[in-house]
């Protein structure tokens, strides 16, 4: 049974045997209550993972949470990082816009971009560049009616092969079945205040679900962005509470004083 | 040469209108079996020949056809030239021994030229000069025989000088050879070249060297491959470009470059030929990377009748630096490189881009796409930072080398904390019905995409003034930019153009943040 079982993992990628291989640090949020739901390795740095909008509005929130997803993978990878759009999500939502990707976190030498006509398109970009070694990361926009189960397959092995992961960011909520080791939904959520400023709005604020996850299992969570220190941090279930004065963004993870739940 | 009709028992001619009417200027063989001849009159062939047909003479239809002809020959030398308006030359230096010898070579290209329903009389000399004499006027130009038995008309010289020679007895080339050069420079001192006639004897003789002037200029890398039999099929054609890309990709080692850009040409078997270009962003003599950006575009091919000949050519070409520095490793910089290629030759101008910032104030200028080209990344790029200020500083600073790669990624500068962007923006910004509680204020509520939305927070404004120094906005209006969060905790980068006081203002959304 426990070789069946080492097997099983081997077919799906999950198991510890094929994470060791890679050598770097394990992929985790950095918030001990939701990597506890990842599985011991965290999330796969060669697999491959969703990222939905929760409601149609939330699209910029979805693609927040990939691109801080993906700073998390990128602090210990010195590759860079390609995100394949569609033109139909880029005349929807809007172009990936430098500076804000920089007030996000992600520096813009580190990122390269390519916007294509064709879900289809996209997905073969998607799979040349993940084989090609040369990428940490590839972010695509997916269209869920192209990226079936054989599609995001073929995306996960060429992800295993060169060693990069993949989010897929959906264009909704869906429940089609795909090849993914995690699949997230994400939704705004109101952010608090930041200190000496009660009306302007704070740091991104999310409500994040794992709804599916191969090695540990789902959750919930609202989570806040800190993008000076790539950190994620949760958030107590009140929102609009201001962020205690002395909690500055440049203070040093260890001192940090915000409230973590779990 | 002159396509062969497709009636060959009614004589035919090409007519042209001349100072004294219609007059023939070309006419077949059953027509000159007739006795009729060029520059005949067209009322004087009718007489003699009642059946006569004609049609008149299109010469810039011909020019077309000869173009055609001399570019389809490209098949046996890339060296090939238009000579006048009835001629094409090939230059098969080096070239001959592809097709087994320069008889077998003259031997095929008149079956081919046949075949295609012309008449062509081809002749191969050790210069233009002597070819041009043999083609037209030895009586079997296929052997290379003297040109000293040929008329002076030969020559290539004009009808003034061959007139003049005639008159004083001279009247092959061969008489030309046996006289004294000087008196024949002293007496043809004309200011063309057809005007002088050693100038003419010596490049027949190849004593003085004659310009060619090919086609398309040479290429410095090329291989082909012509087929014993034309390929149909896809793998077949594969392997053929796979053998001659390994070629190409050695004669590139030898020397030390890479392709930047390449041209494969097919030549099909019923005369047409199919061109297929391919562009690199780094040089390569990868075979088997090149063949990967080839393959697609040999999917849906129309092969016709088969292809019978394949040549591939290095149009450009660079030397393969050793060093690329600046985005990545150098492993991955070649890997990257070649994605690039593959996703540039699919997706017809579609590039992977970098996004690279520009100084200016107006936020949908202040960055633009920039093809990623891995060498050229360093060197000062403009970036824009700000403060507290609202107007905006523009510095120039060095791009971050961040890129080398050294390390974990860098945690942003302290001083571009104030920045606040949002992560997508509109092209063209969309129009929003605002509510605001006082007329300079934030708004309060806002109507985008037929969606009323209720703003909980707000940020700003940040005012931004139109560049007056460009031209065609001296009647922008300036903008004041709120960063605005719904109840939901979507937000928003609003902007209000234009100020209270002088006409009503516009409400847009610009751009969206996560």
């Amino acid at each position: 049974v426990e070789a069946l079982r080492r097997h099983i993992a081997r077919i799906e990628g999950t198991g510890p045997s094929f994470e060791r291989r890679g050598k770097a640090a394990p992929w985790r949020l950095g918030v001990p209550a939701i990597d506890g739901h990842l599985g011991r390795e965290g999330l796969a740095r060669a697999g491959l993972h969703d990222v939905a909008p929760e409601a149609y509005g939330d699209m910029a929130a979805a693609m927040g949470f990939a691109t801080a997803l993906a700073l998390r993978a990128l602090q210990e990878d010195r590759r860079p990082l390609l995100w394949c759009r569609l033109d139909r999500q880029r005349r929807e939502y809007g172009r990936l816009y430098g500076h804000g990707l920089e007030t996000l976190g992600l520096p813009r030498a580190r990122f390269v971009t390519v916007t294509l006509k064709k879900p289809v398109d996209v997905l073969w970009t998607a799979e040349e560049a993940l084989k090609c070694g040369a990428l940490a990361l590839v972010i695509a926009d997916a269209d869920g009616r192209v990226a079936g189960l054989t599609q995001t397959r073929r995306l996960a092995l060429a992800a295993a092969r060169g060693k990069a992961a993949g989010l897929l960011v959906f264009a909704a909520r869906h429940g089609g079945a795909t090849a993914s080791q995690t699949r997230w939904a994400v939704a705004s959520a109101p952010s608090r205040a930041p200190p000496f400023d009660v009306n302007a709005p704070g740091r991104p604020a999310w409500d994040v679900e794992l709804i599916r996850s191969r090695a540990g299992r789902p959750g919930a969570w609202r989570v806040e962005w800190q993008s000076a220190t790539h950190r994620f941090d949760l958030v107590s279930g009140l929102p609009g509470g201001a962020v205690h004065p002395l909690a500055d963004e440049s203070a040093p993870a260890g001192a940090q004083k915000t409230f973590r739940a779990g | 040469m002159k396509a062969r009709r497709p009636v060959p028992k009614k004589p035919f001619a090409l007519v042209e209108q001349g100072p004294r009417g219609l007059r023939l200027i070309a006419c077949d063989r059953t027509a000159r079996g007739l006795g009729l001849h060029r520059g005949q009159r067209l009322a004087d062939a009718r007489a003699m020949a009642p059946s006569l047909a004609c049609e008149i003479h299109e010469p810039h239809k011909d020019a077309e056809s000869l173009l055609g002809l001399t570019r389809w020959c490209e098949r046996y030398s890339p060296w090939v030239s238009l000579d006048g308006v009835d001629g094409l030359l090939v230059d098969a230096t080096g070239s001959s021994h592809l097709f087994g010898g320069e008889p077998a070579m003259a031997a095929d290209m008149e079956r081919r030229f046949a075949a295609y329903g012309f008449t062509a009389r081809i002749a191969i000399a050790a210069t233009i000069g002597a070819a041009w004499a043999l083609a037209r006027y030895s009586s079997s130009p296929h052997r290379g025989e003297d040109i000293g038995g040929l008329p002076i008309e030969a020559l290539r010289i004009d009808t003034e000088a061959a007139r003049t020679l005639r008159r004083l007895g001279l009247k092959t080339i061969g008489h030309l050879i046996d006289i004294p050069r000087s008196s024949l420079a002293r007496r043809f001192r004309g200011e063309t070249i057809d005007e002088n006639v050693l100038m003419r004897l010596d490049e027949a003789l190849g004593v003085r060297s004659e310009p060619f002037n090919p086609l398309t200029p040479p290429p410095v890398f090329l291989a082909r491959q012509a087929m014993m039999e034309p390929l149909i099929s896809q793998e077949g054609l594969e392997a053929t470009l796979r053998e001659v890309l390994g070629r190409l990709a050695q004669d590139l080692e030898a020397a030390g470059q890479g392709a930047l850009r390449l041209m494969l040409t097919l030549y099909k078997a019923d005369g047409g030929r199919i061109a297929i270009p391919i562009g690199l962003t780094a040089p390569s003599r990868d075979a088997r990377h090149l063949f990967k950006l080839f393959r697609p575009k040999l999917e849906n091919l129309d092969a016709g009748f088969g292809i019978d000949a394949l040549v591939l050519e290095a149009r450009e070409t660079a030397a393969i630096a050793a060093a690329q520095q600046g985005f990545m490793e150098e492993s991955h910089a070649v890997e990257f490189d070649r994605l690039n290629d593959r996703v540039k030759n699919r997706h017809e101008d579609r590039a992977i881009a970098g996004l690279s910032a520009v100084a200016s104030h107006v936020p949908e200028r202040a960055e633009n796409s920039s093809p990623h080209f891995c060498g050229e990344r360093e060197g000062p790029v403009a970036q824009r930072r700000e403060g507290e200020g609202r107007s905006g500083q523009v510095l120039t600073a060095p791009h971050l080398p961040i890129a080398a790669g050294d390390g974990p990624l860098p945690l942003p500068a302290k001083a571009r904390r104030g920045v606040n962007r949002p992560l997508l923006i509109f092209d063209v910004p969309e129009s929003a019905i605002v509510l605001a509680a006082v007329p300079d204020g934030p708004p309060m509520r806002f109507t985008w995409r037929r969606v009323a939305r209720r703003v909980a927070k707000a940020q700003g404004p940040e005012r931004i003034a139109p560049e007056w120094w460009r031209l065609g906005e001296k009647d922008a209006q300036p903008r004041d930019y709120y960063t605005v969060e719904d109840d939901k905790g979507r937000r928003y980068w609003l902007y209000r153009e234009g100020l209270y006081g002088e006409g009503e203002p516009k409400w847009f959304v610009h751009g969206l943040s996560p």
